[in-house]
């Protein structure tokens, strides 16, 4: 008991710590902003670059920093950094509706229109339950579900009211399929963070090959800001799978990991 | 569009009274100075001038010194009558001609000849005559025939004959103003027909096709005068045959093909026949087929960093714009009329264009061209007239109108701007606001941009710890689980006991019993009677009503013993305690007792509660058994 104790402390103190980040960094980013506002973008997209990458090495990122340089990009007319930070933005908060609809504007901008394989409108409800939380939160309701089944077993167990128990048996059942569910989404959302299976094309266009070779044929070709799925790795080639479902290999350097 | 109408027909009105105003000046008095534009040094050649009314003091101006007056002036009068539909209208016209003579070649100016009609000085316009130098050929040639306009002029003596057209007497010029050009840059070509033969014909004409080129035909006189033209050392007839106007729609080197023309001449056929004049050389005609040389052009691309809002314009223009009101109420119609001037391709400009407030009712704008084909690209204006109406009241700014073209002088591109108009729009006068019930729902447009940038303190996560996974993750889950589990089981083992009461009150039965027994022994010493048979009746009371769970207010020595006879204890035990009992209640009411009767009642209570013990232990096992 007295460990889970220090270890929530060491959390709360962590995450108060994460609210009120250094002053001189707080300064920077208004710089960035500010900079925006003026319609220097690129100046914007500088400062961005700098304050992300300072807070990458203490391992932290933002969905905030993500979404504003993605925005200075999308002005600079750099599509596919855009679409790539917008991306990275969602990971982090995928219930947000400004990174949503910025993302979609983004989309429209891009070359590429692949038919996607339309989904079952049940997989799109599970989709969409999923994204209305990252990791963390789901985590957290994870927990909840879980204390509440427990008072839920514990009336089951000690009171002799007849329908109490009744009451408790079902309500304790639900938050049991709940909490199933809740643990599936907080883990799905941590894989998706965490496995970085996904890519966005930086290079105005490029062509992927049938095998990891420059010598083999051309499949189908890409533009800029479209979303791939990686697949496979060889050497410096990437196996990508775009959104219909067609597979074939490009270089690494054409592309850029969410 | 009630509107449109009145702005037209008051236009029109306008129009007209410009008109009649133009009319009116071209009443008066016309004097016109009239000369051929080349000559040839030494040759006749006649200038004369027309008046329309009778004139006196005709004065010519001093310049005519360049040249020699061999006559003149000569004065010829006419008068004609027309009767049309009953209408009569006279023309009267004088001509006074001279025949000057240059003696020198170059260009000169003849100036404006003064005249009196009426009391009124009227000057003549001026004109500029080339004087050629003469052929060398032709100089000792004297003059024969007339050309049309009555100089005594002749071209080059040809070298055809015999049927035969020399190729250096009669051929076709291709003539280009630039041969080094930008795109959209516009540049003349005329077809000029050099000749020293008569024409006789003109057959099949087929001109060159311009591909690559917006052609924009320059109009020609449609009774032109031959004139003289000095090429390669010798005097031609020329006359233009078609002028036109290119402007190169792409870069690279572009071509002219050549055109073909087919004209018959008149030409000395060399056979000579005796007439009453003498000997005269037979003419014939001979048609012949005329090649244009073909052209190339080299274009050169516009320039790069054209500004975005590039309209297409090559030339120099100027650009101006205006607002028809800045104060208006809603439902009003606004105009902004933008005029560019200059020269250059006018006609392929687009249009400037217009950012008005959203909901603002735009219309198609009307573009005019009013514009003259000159030979180095268009001139004129083109007025481009935008109408707008806006629908709600408010405040309104139109920025900048901006116009950019290629400059030509220069070789960049420049922008133009308006100045930016605010707009200041009332409320609709209620009479005017249409009167219909039916109401016409906007759609709210959807998102044309991204949305702005997220101004709060940002929040971080960490990039490689979650909270799902981590150790905390599952003590929260163990934990609890096994708080459930603790309690679970305690509370059972609880419920068990608690629920089980008689067994847990046989168990104490004993214990209870020992302690009174104590409490008795204790009496017992101290050699109270009355107390010590209490206490010993308290406890043999209280060990059955914890054996047997039944409350001692309901304990009587006849349902003891049935109780315990139903447990299984044997008869002779029972009588045992119901022998104590009853000696006990005996010996507590009766005055004298010994302590030894005290002492041995004691003894066997202990004694047979020690046995009734080992008797329900061993009912027990057999029971478990």
């Amino acid at each position: 008991m007295m460990r889970v104790k220090v270890n929530i402390c060491i959390l709360c103190f962590a995450f108060i710590l994460c609210l009120f980040p250094l002053s001189a960094e707080n300064t920077e980013i208004k710089a960035a902003s500010d900079a925006y506002r003026n319609g220097d973008f690129k100046k914007s997209i500088e400062l961005y670059e700098t304050i992300v990458n300072s807070f990458l090495n203490q391992g932290k990122e933002s969905a905030e920093l993500y979404y504003n340089l993605g925005n200075a990009y999308f002005r600079d007319n750099q599509i596919g950094k855009s679409i790539l930070n917008y991306e990275r933005a969602l990971l982090l908060d995928p219930a947000d509706g400004d990174i949503k609809h910025n993302l979609r504007f983004a989309n429209l901008r891009t070359e590429d229109k692949i038919d996607t394989t339309q989904d079952i409108f049940y997989v799109n409800w599970i989709m969409t339950i999923q994204n209305m939380f990252n990791s963390n939160i789901w985590a957290t309701i994870a927990i909840v579900l879980f204390i509440l089944f427990l008072i839920c077993t514990a009336i089951y167990l000690f009171v002799r009211i007849i329908w109490a128990k009744k009451v408790a048996f079902f309500t304790g059942v639900l938050f049991f399929v709940l909490l199933i569910m809740a643990n599936v989404f907080t883990f799905r959302q941590k894989d998706l963070r965490q496995n970085h299976n996904h890519a966005i094309i930086m290079t105005g266009a490029v062509t992927a090959m049938s095998s990891p070779d420059t010598n083999s044929t051309e499949v189908f070709q890409l533009h800029e800001g479209t979303k791939v799925t990686i697949t496979g790795t060889d050497r410096n080639w990437y196996e990508v799978e775009i959104a219909n479902g067609s597979v074939g290999w490009l270089k690494n350097e054409s592309v850029e990991i969410i | 569009m009630k509107f449109i109408n009145r702005i037209s027909q008051f236009a029109l009105f306008t129009v007209l009274l410009l008109l009649t105003g133009i009319t009116g000046l071209e009443a008066q008095v016309s004097f016109k100075a009239s000369a051929p534009s080349s000559v040839v040094q030494g040759e006749q050649f006649r200038l004369s001038y027309t008046l329309d009314k009778e004139g006196s003091e005709l004065q010519l101006n001093s310049d005519l010194e360049n040249f020699e007056v061999l006559f003149g002036p000569s004065v010829s009068k006419s008068y004609s009558r027309q009767t049309i539909n009953g209408k009569t209208t006279s023309e009267s016209s004088f001509t006074y001609t001279y025949i000057l003579v240059a003696p020198k070649t170059g260009n000169f100016n003849i100036g404006p000849a003064t005249v009196k009609v009426g009391g009124n000085k009227y000057k003549s316009n001026s004109l500029t005559v080339e004087v050629l130098p003469p052929d060398k050929s032709s100089q000792s040639q004297s003059n024969s025939g007339s050309s049309s306009d009555g100089s005594t002029i002749a071209p080059s003596k040809s070298n055809s004959s015999g049927g035969k057209v020399s190729a250096n007497d009669v051929f076709i010029r291709a003539i280009i103003s630039k041969n080094d050009v930008y795109e959209q840059e516009g540049f003349t070509v005329t077809f000029r027909l050099y000749t020293t033969l008569n024409v006789v014909n003109f057959g099949k004409i087929e001109f060159p096709e311009f591909e690559g080129f917006m052609v924009e035909e320059v109009p020609l006189p449609s009774n032109q005068q031959l004139k003289m033209e000095r090429y390669n050392g010798r005097n031609y007839y020329t006359a233009d045959l078609r002028k036109t106007l290119l402007f190169p729609q792409r870069s690279g080197k572009i071509n002219i093909p050549s055109g073909k023309l087919e004209m018959v001449f008149s030409v000395p056929s060399g056979k000579k026949i005796e007439t009453f004049f003498g000997s005269q050389e037979v003419m014939v005609d001979v048609a012949k087929s005329l090649v244009t040389n073909p052209v190339s052009i080299n274009v050169k691309p516009l320039p790069n960093g054209k500004p975005e809002n590039f309209s297409g314009g090559v030339g120099t223009f100027t650009f101006k714009s205006s607002i028809s009101t800045t104060d208006t109420k809603a439902n009003e119609p606004v105009t902004i009329k933008l005029e560019i001037s200059g020269t250059g391709n006018l006609k392929l400009i687009q249009n400037p264009k217009i950012e008005f407030p959203s909901n603002f009712e735009v219309y198609d704008p009307t573009v005019n061209n009013n514009i003259q084909i000159a030979t180095n690209g268009t001139t004129g204006t083109k007025v481009i007239e935008y109408l707008a109406i806006p629908r709600y009241e408010g405040n309104y700014t139109i920025s900048s109108i901006e116009f950019s073209y290629f400059d030509l002088g220069s070789g960049t591109y420049k922008t133009l701007s308006s100045s930016t108009y605010d707009l200041k729009v009332a409320k609709a006068d209620p009479s005017k606001v249409s009167s219909s019930n039916f109401i016409n729902k906007k759609d709210v447009k959807v998102e044309e941009d991204i949305r702005f940038i997220k101004t709060k303190d940002p929040y971080f996560q960490s990039k490689s710890s979650y909270f799902v996974g981590s150790i905390n993750y599952w003590l929260w889950y163990f934990i609890p689980l096994l708080l459930l589990i603790l309690i679970y089981f305690l509370n059972r083992k609880q419920a068990k006991e608690s629920a089980n009461i008689t067994l847990m009150r046989n168990k104490k039965a004993n214990k209870v019993a020992t302690k009174r027994l104590k409490i008795a022994e204790k009496y017992l010493k101290e050699g109270k009677k009355t107390p010590f048979y209490e206490e010993m009746l308290r406890a043999i009371w209280g060990y059955f009503s914890d054996k047997l769970s039944i409350p001692v207010a309901s304990l009587s020595k006849d349902n003891v013993g049935a109780e315990l006879s139903n447990k299984g204890i044997e008869e002779n035990l029972i009588e045992k305690f119901m022998n104590i009992l009853h000696s006990c209640e005996f010996a507590q009411y009766s005055p004298a007792e010994s302590s030894k009767a005290m002492d041995d009642i004691y003894k066997e209570t202990v004694e047979a509660i020690g046995e009734m013990e080992n008797r329900f232990k061993k009912v027990e096992t057999v029971k478990k058994q």
